[in-house]
C-alpha cells in the first residue's frame, strides 16, 4: 500500500515523534536512543525497505554526536532522516545489523572515523585507515592540519620546495 | 595516453606489470595506503628504472596538503626523476616530460634509482616514520614523538 508523505508524517506524529518536513520527498524525524530500534522496525514495516546510509555529525560544543539513519522507501518514494543524539563522552548505540545487513559497513565506517561504538556489532575493524593510533580523524577536536604538518612536514601554500 | 594522443609514436607504451616497465608514473595524490603499494611496486621494477611524479599533489600535497592521510612530498619516500606540475597536467605535458626524461637518460642526468640504493637508510626511515607509527602523532604522547622525530633526522 502506497502512503503519501503527509500520511507518513501523521503516522509518525501519532507515535509522539517530532517530524520536520524538509523537501517534497524528504522528511526528518528526531528519535531518542532508547526508541531507535523500535522506530526503525516500525518504518521497515510500513514499506521503508532500504537503509541508504548512516552518518555521524560531531556537535562538539553541545557535547553530543548526532547519528543520521537515512531510510528510503521504494513504494512510498519518501526519504526519511532519522536523527539520534548521543552523549559524546560515552558514544554507544545499539547496532542495527540484524535489521539491515548493509549497516555492517556503515557502522564500521562511522566507528572508524568517529569512534562511536555500535553495541552488538561483532566486527568493528577498520576499513580505510592502516595503523591509526590517534583519535578518530573526523572528530572536530582532531586537528588534521597540525597532524599533517607534524607527520608529513607539510608546508602551507606549498612551501618553497 | 589513448589513441587520440598516440604516445606510441614516441616509443612510449603501457606495460602489463611493473616487472616489465621502465618508468613508474605516480598520478595524483598519494595516501598512506597507496604509498605502501607504490613502494612495493617500485621495488619490484628491474633496473634501470625511473619515476615520473604527476600533478601538484605529488610535489607538495596540492589541495590535499593538510589532509591527515595524504603525504605531501613523494620524493621523500621514493626517488623522483622528473615532476610534472599542474592540477591536472595536460596530456601534452606528460608526453613532454617523458621526452625530456629520454634526453636526461641519454645525457646521464636521470639516475635516481642509484640514489635510492646509496641513500636507502634515508628513504627507509622516512617510509617507516609514516607507515609504522608506534605512537599517536597528536595527543598525550607528543613529547616522545618529537624526540623520536629528531633522532630519525
Amino acid at each position: 500500500m502506497k502512503l503519501s508523505k503527509e500520511e507518513i508524517i501523521d503516522l509518525l506524529k501519532q507515535r509522539g515523534l517530532e517530524v520536520n518536513d524538509l523537501y517534497p520527498t524528504q522528511i526528518s524525524v528526531i528519535v531518542n536512543k532508547e526508541n531507535l530500534i523500535n522506530h526503525l522496525v516500525y518504518l521497515k514495516s510500513i514499506g521503508f525497505d532500504h537503509l541508504s546510509f548512516i552518518n555521524a555529525v560531531d556537535f562538539i560544543d553541545e557535547g553530543e554526536f548526532e547519528l543520521v539513519y537515512h531510510v528510503w522507501s521504494y513504494t512510498n518514494k519518501v526519504h526519511v532522516l532519522n536523527k539520534v543524539r548521543i552523549d559524546r563522552n560515552d558514544p554507544k548505540i545499539p547496532t542495527i545489523v540484524d535489521l539491515w545487513e548493509q549497516a555492517q559497513f556503515y557502522e564500521q565506517e562511522v566507528h572508524e572515523f568517529f569512534g562511536i561504538v555500535f553495541e552488538g556489532n561483532k566486527d568493528l575493524s577498520p576499513l580505510f585507515l592502516e595503523n591509526w593510533l590517534d583519535i578518530p580523524p573526523l572528530r572536530k577536536d582532531f586537528d588534521t592540519r597540525e597532524f599533517s604538518i607534524r607527520l608529513f612536514d607539510a608546508k602551507p601554500n606549498g612551501g618553497d620546495r | 595516453m589513448t589513441s587520440r594522443w598516440d604516445v606510441e609514436r614516441f616509443g612510449i607504451g603501457p606495460m602489463a606489470t611493473p616487472r616489465q616497465a621502465d618508468v613508474l608514473l605516480v598520478t595524483g595524490y598519494v595516501s598512506l595506503k597507496t604509498l605502501k603499494r607504490i613502494i612495493r611496486t617500485y621495488e619490484q621494477m628491474p633496473e634501470p628504472k625511473w619515476v615520473l611524479a604527476f600533478g601538484s599533489c605529488t610535489v607538495n600535497g596540492g589541495i590535499y596538503w593538510d589532509s591527515y592521510n595524504t603525504i605531501t612530498n613523494l620524493a621523500e619516500y621514493i626517488p623522483v626523476d622528473i615532476t610534472v606540475s599542474g592540477c591536472m597536467p595536460r596530456p601534452e605535458a606528460v608526453m613532454d616530460a617523458l621526452q625530456t626524461l629520454m634526453k636526461m637518460i641519454q645525457s646521464g642526468e636521470a639516475g635516481a634509482y642509484k640514489k635510492y640504493k646509496e641513500n636507502y637508510e634515508y628513504y627507509k626511515a622516512n617510509q617507516d616514520r609514516v607507515l609504522r607509527k608506534t605512537y599517536p602523532i597528536l595527543g598525550e604522547k607528543l613529547i616522545q614523538n618529537e624526540e623520536a622525530a629528531t633522532s630519525i633526522e
